[in-house]
């Protein structure tokens, strides 16, 4: 795994046949399982789709998705608000990042090769936002560090 | 940290100075905070010169690893699903 500021790159080895790893990205009943929310149609290049968000919490929550490039069992692009998690705002003006999967073969299966990019061009006022609200997870991350250099010493 | 926060950045050689703690702990915790994301060292002649990293940089680091953090669970959830269907 590599990340920099624009890009955050993941690869995983899928122990199943290429068209079902296929299957469970682009069906929009299998993608929504996985993904936690509900695709409004498939996945087609050109469109745009909204999901509605099933994870515990975020259910009134919706995202857009527009869809770039899907070809068959190989690729899939789309893009998105990432963290798109406040109510009032409107996140329609603001530039989406680019998601896209890539499939190869292996033999023990499929490697999947996800990245999401263009994470510089989001403001950055907008992505320290996305913690204010969650300034305890910091203070705990915080002391999580201290231990630590507590016990290197 | 709390020195570096009161007196600005610093070398490795003025954060040692005055204080009992050794020269190599104070590099390793520096390493520490700089993989955390806390601080940031830039060369400057012979020496790093350590200071705290802005906030909203951090922040934005902390973004990222946000929705890597949710990509990582999400890309465990598809592989329980498809390796699951696949032994049955």
């Amino acid at each position: 795994m590599t990340q920099t500021s624009d890009r955050i790159e993941k690869q995983i080895l899928l122990r199943a046949p290429r068209s079902r790893v296929w299957k469970a990205l682009t069906d929009p009943q299998q993608f929504g399982e996985w993904f936690g929310c509900e695709l409004s149609g498939p996945f087609k290049a050109g469109e745009r789709l909204r999901g509605r968000i099933t994870a515990k919490g975020y259910e009134h929550l919706t995202m857009d998705l527009a869809v770039e490039r899907v070809q068959p069992e190989t690729a899939l692009a789309f893009r998105w608000h990432p963290y798109a998690v406040e109510v009032d705002v409107d996140y329609s003006s603001e530039p989406m990042t680019l998601v896209s999967f890539e499939l190869e073969e292996r033999d023990a299966g499929v490697l999947l090769k996800v990245v999401e990019s263009g994470f510089d061009q989001i403001p950055l006022a907008r992505r320290a936002q996305a913690f204010r609200m969650n300034d305890e997870g910091w203070a705990a991350q915080v002391k999580n560090v201290e231990r630590y250099l507590v016990q290197a010493r | 940290m709390e020195r570096l926060c009161a007196a600005g950045p610093l070398s490795l050689s003025e954060l040692t100075a005055g204080t009992r703690v050794s020269r190599q702990a104070i590099a390793k915790h520096l390493r520490v905070l700089a993989d955390a994301g806390l601080v940031a060292g830039e060369r400057s002649g012979r020496e790093t010169v350590w200071e705290l990293t802005p906030t909203q940089l951090r922040d934005a680091q902390r973004f990222l690893d946000a929705i890597s953090e949710r990509w990582d669970d999400a890309l465990e959830r598809l592989r329980a699903s498809v390796e699951e269907d696949d032994q049955e």
